[in-house]
Formats: structure tokens, C-alpha cells, sequence
């Protein structure tokens, strides 16, 4: 069965705005995203390969114990349920995420970010779209096509200029 | 009794059959391609598919008592560690010994072994390792040791009781050895051995271990009161778990087996937990805390518990009782492991009760002691009285005073086949009473005898040919009828005391 071409994500993608090499550091990644406020950057090399996400939540985790940013895979006991008894202030969350600055990016990469195909129905990217997943890489034969950004989507749905 | 044997898909062996698929079963889990939890779900449901057992006597195997403690405990844990007190406990003992790590490295051991003595072994550690983490990134310190001791104290600790550990679950339940022998038996022990693990610790470790000060202050700044989130929940958690401790004390003469208790805790923490929330809030909760309980140890042990019934089955579904006694023989053969908690049962009274669940009894006549099985072999029933009280253990001998020298004589000096149907029990004493409590051993006696006049013969058992000459085929241990496995240690202690 052919979905109707305005039914798939081709129709809702666009261009990313910022994308960054593997060989980056994270404190440009961090500057990257801070200044054009966007919630996950796509890395690609050189031949415009996707290679994987740098989302926002790997930066906080960057700055929290390191034991948050292990936890998504374990089981769900070992889970700590709530981490006020640290008393940490923004200087030791500004020291843990210096020790990192200068890591390249494809070190902290996310692969686990779903990726969408042109050809993929715009429901399923929809659905994301709602589970948090704020940007979403489109990938054909392996190259980054495009993004399905939230802010985009949003803007088309409410026609917003 | 022999249905499943006429079930055996291509008449096979029903005997090989079991053997290669529990070998199969354990290699599969050994090399750890899948997950435990589905082989030993597709290895129990071979066994029913070869027709080795029938999906009825697979349900009987299932240990619910060994089930129901384990779902228990899992459930009451789930529900404790909302109120943070895990994270408590791990940050308290840190700044207890002022943030130093050797002291935090022995620390942290001690507590995981007291946590696990009384919860489970693997949420212990599933407890304590994120919080220890935490500290080692603090202190900037090589986690691993950490782990390494706390894994390890977290078996230790296990051991101590009835409920530390699925193994002692199943050895308890299946040997019947209270909480309470557990802990008075294995307690002095297990503190002797932490003691060593805890300063074997150091000594590789923990003396060489170092922080700065400046990093020390980091983890002593800490807030073990911040990892406190629901305080109310805290208290009617610790209220439950203490009185499921102490109905596990006094278990015995309150009459509950383990799996009640550990059911009934948890259903009361749960209904503590619930009380006066709205019904979607206490169904998420609900659905929250049985997503926690952990199926994969479940399931594992449904199958592990199956091996008792295969053994079952593989007797009953014997063809003939030539094989029967050939497969006796094997069995107690294999039986050269020595089950330290079994050995210490001492052989007791050596009256006799007639066997029950055996079906092949020509000659059986109310209460004797002697069942023909077939020509060469007979059934004897030994109760091993160690488990009971010094008083009930004699309370029958004080009935029967005339016949106490017998008694005596029948542990101690060689009693010849014919003069068992004689001792029979007096008509007062019920023998179904101290069934229930007594663990049964019935020896199989390969004797030659001759019936003296079949039917007229009210002993049933007749004059023997070679009446010294005894030899023991098998062994059944057996508490409500049930056939169970029994070491050969204890063959050697009964053939001692009737030959």
C-alpha cells in the first residue's frame, strides 16, 4: 500500500540548522546549542554520514554524578529515586562538565535516538515527537536527508511564519 | 502412577530422556546465550511435551512456598526502597567513619551483608551500588573494589538466613529447617567469615586507599536526612518488615509457613501503602511494584524446583520393578554427594510405618512395616526423629512401654527380617500423626525371602533364606508421601543401625 506523499516524513522534514563533525568538542557542541537553543544536534562526518544525536540530556547528565547517565540501561532498582542528598553547587557541575570540554563529541554520542526514513509514515515521527524526542535525524542509504524538529512541525501545524 | 510412562514420546527411556534434557538445559544456561528464565521455561515445557511428566505433576513440583517468600520479600523491598532508606542507610554509614574510604570500603560491606541477610542478595546490591557510586566519584576513588566487596558481602550476608537468599529458600523448604535453625546454626559463622572478607578487603585494598580532605568534606556535606522522601512510608515499612521477622522467629509455633508470611507482609505493606489514595493512584502503584518484582528469578526457580518432580516421575513411571530396583541402585549411586545439611539428621527411632504412594503392596496387611516388592525386593521404612523434639520424638515409646527394649535393639543390633511385621504400632498410636512431622526413609531391602503361606500370613513377609545378608537399593526420604532425594551418608547411618 502507497501512503499519500503528504502522509510521510519528507513532507514535514527540513534542512538542520547546525550540524557538527565527529571530531568536535563537546564545548563547541554545548556553545552550538546554547546560542541557536536547540534541543539535539546531528553529527555526520565528512561525506555527510549520520553517525548519531548529541541531545541536551547528555549534556546535564555530563554534569551531574556519573551514575544518572549509566542508569537508563539497568535495572529499574538500581534507579536512585531522587539525588537531594548531594549537595553540589554549580561550581562542581561546572568542574564535571570542564573535565569533558575538550572530549570529542562522537565520545558521548547518543545512537540510541530513533531514526526516521524519508519514506517513514508521519504519524510514527509524530508519536516520537510526543514520547520528548524534540528533534529526530532522517537518514537515506545512510546520509542525513534532514531533521524533524518540534519547533518545525509545530510551526506548519499552527501555520506560524 | 504409570500413565506417564506409557507417555514417553517414541518409548524412549524416560530416565536418559530427563538426563539429556537437564543437561541440555543447564548447558544452554551455562553458556549464556538466553536468558535463564526461558530456557528453564522451555526445558519444563519439554518435559511435558516428551510426555515425562504430565502438566499436572509439573504445577505439583512448583515450590509455592518457595515462590510465595520470594514474590514477598520482592514486593515488600519494592515498596521500602520509595522511602529512600536504602540511600540512608549507605550515606550514614559513609559519614559515619568521617569519609574515609578504607573505612567506607568496610563500612558499606558490613551494611550490605546485614541488608542481604535479611533481602534479597542481588536487589541488595542493586540498592547499595548507585549511592556507592555516587560516594567513589566523590572521594575520586577506584570503584571497583567497592563493588567487588559488596558483591561478595552480599552472599555472605545471605547466608545467615532463611530469607537472604533464593538458595536457602529452597534448602529450607525442602529439607525443612526453620528461620530460626538457619539463623542460630549459621549466624556465628557468617560474622566470622564477614570479619575475614572485611579485613581481607582492607588488606588488599583499603590501606592503600587515599582521598584529600577537601574531598572527603564533599562527601561528609552529604544530607542522608535529604534521602529520606516519604518518612510516613518509612515507618509503616519498617513496622511490616519487623513483623515479618518475627513471625519468621516464631513460625513454628504460630503454625505459618514462610510462604504466608512473606505474602501476607507484602500484602499488608501494599494495603499500608494504598490506604486512602484515589483508585487509578493505587492501581498505577500497584502495576509500579509488581513491574519490579523479578520475574526472571521466578521463573528460574519454578524450573529448578522441577527437578525434585522429574525425579518423581522417573520412579514412577518405572515399567517394571526389576528396572525399578535397577534404577534404585543407580540413583543411590549418584547420590556420593554430601549435603551437609542432611548429615546432620541423626537415624532415630527404627519402627516402622507402612509406605505410602506405593501402589505395588500384595502382601501389605494394615500397618506393617514390610511391603513386598515384588520377589527380591521389600520396602522398609525407617522415620529419621531428628527433626522433632526430644519429647515428641518419644512421646510413641512411652505408650508402648513393654515394647522399648525392642525398640533399643532395633537401632543398635541387626533385627532379622522376620521379626519386623511383629512391631507393629499399637493401635492407639496414629502413624499418619507422625508422618506429618517425621521425615521418612524407606530402604529397600534386596532380600530373598519365601512367603510362608501367602494370604495367612498376617506379617506378610516370611522366612528369609540369607537373612544377614541385606542390601540396600535405594532410598526415599519422605514427608507427606511424597518421594524426595537423600544422601548417601545417610544409607551408610541406616544400613549401620539395621545390620
Amino acid at each position: 500500500m502507497h501512503h499519500h506523499p503528504d502522509a510521510l516524513c519528507r513532507s514535514i522534514m527540513s534542512a538542520p540548522p547546525a550540524v557538527l563533525k565527529p571530531t568536535d568538542s563537546m564545548s563547541l557542541a554545548l556553545q552550538t546549542m546554547v546560542e541557536q537553543r536547540l534541543p539535539a544536534l546531528p553529527v555526520v562526518d565528512s561525506d555527510y554520514r549520520y553517525l548519531g544525536m548529541l541531545p541536551r540530556s547528555r549534556l546535564i547528565a555530563l554534569a551531574m554524578p556519573r551514575v544518572i547517565s549509566h542508569q537508563d540501561e539497568q535495572h529499574p532498582l538500581s534507579h536512585l529515586l531522587q539525588v537531594g542528598f548531594i549537595q553540589d553547587t554549580l561550581a562542581d557541575l561546572q568542574e564535571r562538565v570542564d573535565a569533558v570540554a575538550n572530549d570529542p563529541v562522537s565520545r558521548h554520542l547518543d545512537t540510541e535516538v530513533p531514526v526516521l526514513d524519508p519514506d517513514t509514515p508521519l504519524m510514527n515521527a509524530m508519536l516520537f515527537l510526543h514520547r520528548q524526542r524534540n528533534v529526530l535525524p532522517v537518514v537515506e542509504n545512510g546520509k542525513l536527508l534532514g531533521i524533524v524538529s518540534v519547533w518545525d512541525v509545530l510551526a506548519r501545524i499552527g501555520r506560524v511564519k | 502412577m504409570h500413565t506417564a510412562a506409557s507417555g514417553v514420546i517414541f518409548g524412549l527411556n524416560p530416565l536418559w530422556l530427563a538426563t539429556v534434557v537437564m543437561i541440555v538445559t543447564y548447558g544452554v544456561i551455562i553458556s549464556e546465550r538466553l536468558n535463564r528464565s526461558i530456557i528453564a521455561l522451555l526445558g519444563a515445557m519439554l518435559m511435558i511435551m516428551f510426555g515425562l511428566l504430565t502438566q499436572e505433576q509439573a504445577v505439583a513440583g512448583v515450590d509455592f512456598n518457595t515462590i510465595g517468600l520470594l514474590v514477598g520479600m520482592m514486593v515488600i523491598v519494592s515498596i521500602t526502597r520509595k522511602s529512600g532508606v536504602f540511600e540512608y542507610l549507605a550515606i550514614w554509614s559513609a559519614k559515619l567513619v568521617k569519609a574515609n574510604p578504607a573505612g567506607i570500603l568496610a563500612m558499606l560491606a558490613v551494611v550490605t551483608a546485614v541488608v542481604s541477610a535479611l533481602l534479597d542478595n542481588v536487589t541488595t546490591v542493586l540498592l547499595v551500588v548507585p549511592v556507592t557510586l555516587v560516594i567513589t566519584e566523590a572521594l575520586k576513588v577506584n570503584p571497583y573494589p567497592f563493588l567487588f566487596s559488596q558483591i561478595l558481602a552480599s552472599n555472605i550476608g545471605g547466608t545467615a538466613t532463611l530469607i537472604g537468599d533464593p538458595p536457602n529458600i529452597l534448602i529450607g523448604g525442602q529439607v525443612g529447617l526453620s528461620f530460626n535453625d538457619f539463623v542460630i546454626h549459621l549466624s556465628p559463622v557468617i560474622v566470622v567469615i564477614l570479619l575475614v572478607h572485611v579485613i581481607s578487603i582492607h588488606l588488599i585494598w583499603g590501606r592503600s586507599m587515599a582521598s584529600t580532605a577537601e574531598l572527603r568534606a564533599r562527601v561528609m556535606a552529604f544530607d542522608e536526612s535529604e534521602a529520606i522522601t516519604d518518612s510516613r512510608l518509612l515507618k509503616r515499612a519498617s513496622l511490616v518488615l519487623a513483623l515479618v521477622i518475627v513471625a519468621f522467629v516464631m513460625a513454628r509455633s504460630l503454625g505459618l509457613e514462610s510462604g504466608t508470611i512473606g505474602m501476607a507482609g507484602a500484602a499488608l505493606l501494599l494495603m499500608l501503602d494504598n490506604l486512602g489514595k484515589s483508585a487509578e493512584h493505587q492501581s498505577e502503584n500497584v502495576v509500579k511494584v509488581y513491574n519490579e518484582i523479578e520475574w526472571i528469578t521466578i521463573f528460574f526457580f519454578r524450573r529448578v524446583v522441577h527437578r525434585d518432580c522429574r525425579c518423581r516421575a522417573r520412579r514412577s513411571a518405572a515399567p517394571s520393578r526389576r528396572q525399578a530396583a535397577r534404577r534404585h541402585r543407580r540413583r543411590f549411586q549418584g547420590h556420593g554427594l554430601q549435603h551437609p545439611l542432611v548429615i546432620g539428621v541423626p537415624v532415630g527411632d527404627c519402627r516402622q510405618y507402612p509406605v505410602r504412594g506405593h501402589d505395588d503392596s500384595p502382601d501389605q496387611i494394615d500397618g506393617a512395616c514390610i511391603r513386598r516388592r515384588g520377589r527380591a525386593d521389600a520396602a522398609l521404612v525407617v522415620p529419621f526423629a531428628g527433626r522433632l523434639s526430644r519429647r515428641q520424638r518419644h512421646a510413641d515409646r512411652r505408650q508402648r512401654q513393654p515394647d522399648r527394649r525392642r525398640h533399643r535393639r532395633a537401632q543398635r543390633h541387626s533385627v532379622p527380617l522376620h521379626d519386623l511385621h511383629q512391631d507393629r504400632l499399637s493401635a492407639d498410636a496414629d502413624p499418619c500423626r507422625d508422618l506429618q512431622r517425621l521425615r521418612l526413609v524407606a530402604v529397600f531391602l534386596n532380600h530373598r525371602f519365601r512367603r510362608r503361606s501367602a494370604a495367612k500370613d498376617r506379617g506378610g513377609i516370611g522366612h528369609q533364606d540369607q537373612p544377614d545378608r541385606a542390601a540396600l537399593l535405594g532410598i526415599t526420604v519422605s514427608e507427606d508421601g511424597t518421594p524426595d532425594r537423600v544422601v548417601s551418608s545417610i544409607l551408610k547411618k541406616a544400613m549401620r543401625s539395621w545390620s
